[in-house]
C-alpha cells in the first residue's frame, strides 16, 4: 500500500506549482482586500485539495492504468485503503496550510479577539469536506472517474434541492442554533460514520469490479 | 503447475471465452491467435482482473482468489495496453516499486533503465512506444519472480531492442524453476523462445503443440486439384483453396516426404499454422 501512496504523492508533487499559484492567489486576496476573505482561505483550499484527490482516480484510469495497478501485490482492498488515507492526509494537510494562512492573514489585519470567535469555523470546513469525500469515493470507485464525477454532481444537486426544500418549508433544522462545540462534535461523529460506511462500501464495490 | 485454467468460461454479449490451459514450471508457453481471439481476456482472467463465470483459475497451485501478497510478489506482468501512469517518471516508478516489492533492487533497475536508454527524469508520456515497452518489461523483471505474464511485450520495439529483450527472457529462464506465459504477434520471436504454444480463436483453444514438434513435424503442402484427389489424405489437418489448387496443413511431414515425394512441401511455421488452422477447413 505504501507504494500506491508514494505513487499518488509523486503525482501530486508534479502538480505542485499549480497549487502554489492558488495559495499565492489566496494570500493576495487575504492580505490586500478590504474585506475578510479568511474563511475562503480554509474552505476553498480544503475543497480544492479534495477535488485533486478525486482526480487521482483519473490519473490511475488514464491509459487503462487500473488494470496494471490491480496486478501489483497489494491488491484491491489495499488500493481502497490507500485512497482513503491519501484523501484524509492530503485534505488535512491542505486544511492546515489554510488555517495557518488564515490565522496569519486575519490577525495581521483584524483583531486577535475576532479570530478567536471565528476559530471554530475551520474544523467545520475540514469535517464537511471529509464527509463530502466519504460520499463521493464509492461513486468514483464504482463508476470510474468520469462517470463518478457526474454521479457526484447529481448527488450534490439532489442535496442542494433537499436543503432548499427544507428551508422553504419552514421546518426547524436541528442544531441550527446549537453551540459551536456541540455542532463540531456532531459533525465529527457524522464524519467518522460516513467515512467508515463509505470505506466498507468501497471495498465491497472494488472486490466486485472487473478491469 | 504455475498456471492452470480448467474449463474457464466467460460470457460477454458478443464474445464467449471457453479455455483450458497449463503452464508448467520451467516452461515458456505462448498464447497466439488473431486480434480479438481472446488472448487479453485469458490474461486478465489469470491475473484476476476479471472473474470466470465457470471453471477454475489456479496460480502457483492455488485458486487465484486465495493468492497471498507473497504469491503476487512472485509475479511479473506486462499488459499490452496498461502500465504506470504516464505522468510519472522512471525515478517515481522506482520509488513505487521499492515500496511495493520486498526483493526490488533499485540500483539494478535504474542501471538497466540507463542501459536501455530510458531517461530517469522524463515523464513516461514523453517516451516513445519502444521506450514504454522496454520500461514495462524492465518493471516486470525488476524483482525476484517465478512467473512472467507478458501480453504483447515486444509491441513497438525495433529488431535490436526485441533481440535484447529476448536475451533477457532467455537469461531469466536459466535457473530452471521459472516460467513465462507470453503472447506476441511476432511469431519469429516465439519460435526462438517458446517450448509450447496454444492457438486461441474466437475464445476457444484450437490447438496445443510443442514448438519443436510444430517446427519438425508440421508442413504445408501445395498441391493441384488432381494431386489432391490422388493423394493419401489421412494425415491432413486443414485445407485451404488457392488459385493453383490447395494448401494443406499436416502434422506428419515425414509421411508425405517419404510417400508423396513429388508434392511440394514447405516447412511449418507458427504463422502458417495460425493461418491454416483459422482460415482453412477441416479435411
Amino acid at each position: 500500500m505504501t507504494g500506491l501512496l508514494i505513487k499518488d504523492l509523486r503525482l501530486f508533487k508534479h502538480q505542485g506549482r499549480y497549487y502554489l499559484v492558488v495559495i499565492a492567489l489566496c494570500c493576495v486576496l487575504q492580505f490586500f482586500s478590504t474585506r475578510d476573505f479568511s474563511s475562503f482561505m480554509t474552505s476553498y483550499l480544503s475543497f480544492m485539495i479534495v477535488m485533486y484527490t478525486f482526480s487521482s482516480f483519473s490519473y490511475d484510469e488514464y491509459d487503462n492504468g487500473m488494470s496494471f495497478l490491480m496486478t501489483l501485490p497489494c491488491g484491491r482492498r489495499a488500493y481502497v485503503t490507500e485512497k482513503y488515507i491519501f484523501t484524509v492526509l492530503l485534505v488535512t494537510a491542505g486544511w492546515i496550510v489554510g488555517v495557518v494562512l488564515r490565522a496569519a492573514g486575519y490577525m495581521s489585519r483584524f483583531s486577535m479577539e475576532g479570530y478567536r470567535k471565528i476559530l471554530v469555523e475551520d474544523p467545520i470546513y475540514l469535517l464537511l469536506v471529509l464527509i463530502y469525500a466519504g460520499c463521493s469515493i464509492p461513486a468514483l470507485i464504482w463508476f470510474g472517474a468520469e462517470k463518478g464525477r457526474t454521479a457526484m454532481l447529481l448527488g450534490v444537486g439532489i442535496l442542494a434541492f433537499l436543503v432548499y426544500a427544507v428551508m422553504k418549508s419552514g421546518i426547524r433544522i436541528p442544531l441550527a442554533d446549537a453551540e459551536p462545540g456541540l455542532l463540531l462534535m456532531v459533525l465529527l461523529i457524522l464524519c467518522i460514520l460516513v467515512l467508515g460506511i463509505s470505506y466498507r462500501a468501497s471495498v465491497c464495490l472494488m472486490e466486485k469490479k472487473e478491469f | 503447475m504455475l498456471i492452470k485454467l480448467d474449463k474457464v468460461e466467460k460470457h460477454y454479449s458478443a464474445f464467449h471465452l471457453n479455455c483450458s490451459l497449463e503452464v508448467p514450471e520451467g516452461n515458456v508457453t505462448a498464447l497466439i491467435g488473431p486480434n480479438g481471439a481472446g488472448k487479453s481476456t485469458t490474461f486478465k482472467m489469470i491475473l484476476g482482473l476479471i472473474f470466470p463465470d465457470n471453471g477454475r483459475v489456479e496460480l502457483f497451485g492455488k485458486d487465484s482468489k486465495d493468492l497471498t501478497r507473497e504469491d503476487r510478489e512472485k509475479l511479473g506482468v506486462v499488459l499490452s495496453d496498461s502500465g504506470f501512469s504516464s505522468y510519472l517518471d522512471v525515478q517515481d516508478v522506482a520509488s513505487v516499486l521499492h515500496h511495493t516489492y520486498s526483493t526490488f533492487d533499485r540500483k539494478h533497475f535504474l542501471d538497466r533503465c540507463a542501459k536501455f536508454g530510458l531517461p530517469e527524469k522524463k515523464k513516461l508520456k514523453e517516451f516513445s512506444t519502444g521506450m514504454k515497452a522496454k520500461l514495462k518489461i524492465l518493471v516486470a523483471m525488476s524483482h525476484d519472480t517465478k512467473l512472467l505474464i507478458l501480453d504483447e511485450p515486444a509491441a513497438g520495439l525495433d529488431v535490436l531492442a526485441r533481440e535484447e529483450i529476448l536475451d533477457m527472457l532467455r537469461e531469466y529462464m536459466i535457473p530452471g524453476d521459472r516460467s513465462i506465459l507470453i503472447s506476441s504477434h511476432i511469431s519469429s520471436d516465439l519460435e526462438g523462445l517458446c517450448d509450447d504454444f496454444y492457438l486461441i480463436h474466437e475464445g476457444k483453444i484450437l490447438m496445443h503443440e510443442e514448438t519443436d514438434v510444430l517446427l519438425g513435424s508440421y508442413g504445408l503442402l501445395k498441391v493441384t486439384e488432381e494431386q489432391y484427389k490422388a493423394m493419401d489424405r489421412s494425415y491432413l489437418l486443414r485445407r485451404k483453396r488457392e488459385s493453383f489448387g490447395y494448401s494443406l496443413l499436416t502434422d506428419q511431414k515425414q509421411f508425405y516426404q517419404e510417400n508423396e515425394p513429388n508434392l511440394s512441401m514447405e516447412k511449418g511455421s507458427i504463422d502458417e499454422v495460425i493461418t491454416m488452422m483459422i482460415r482453412g477447413e477441416t479435411v
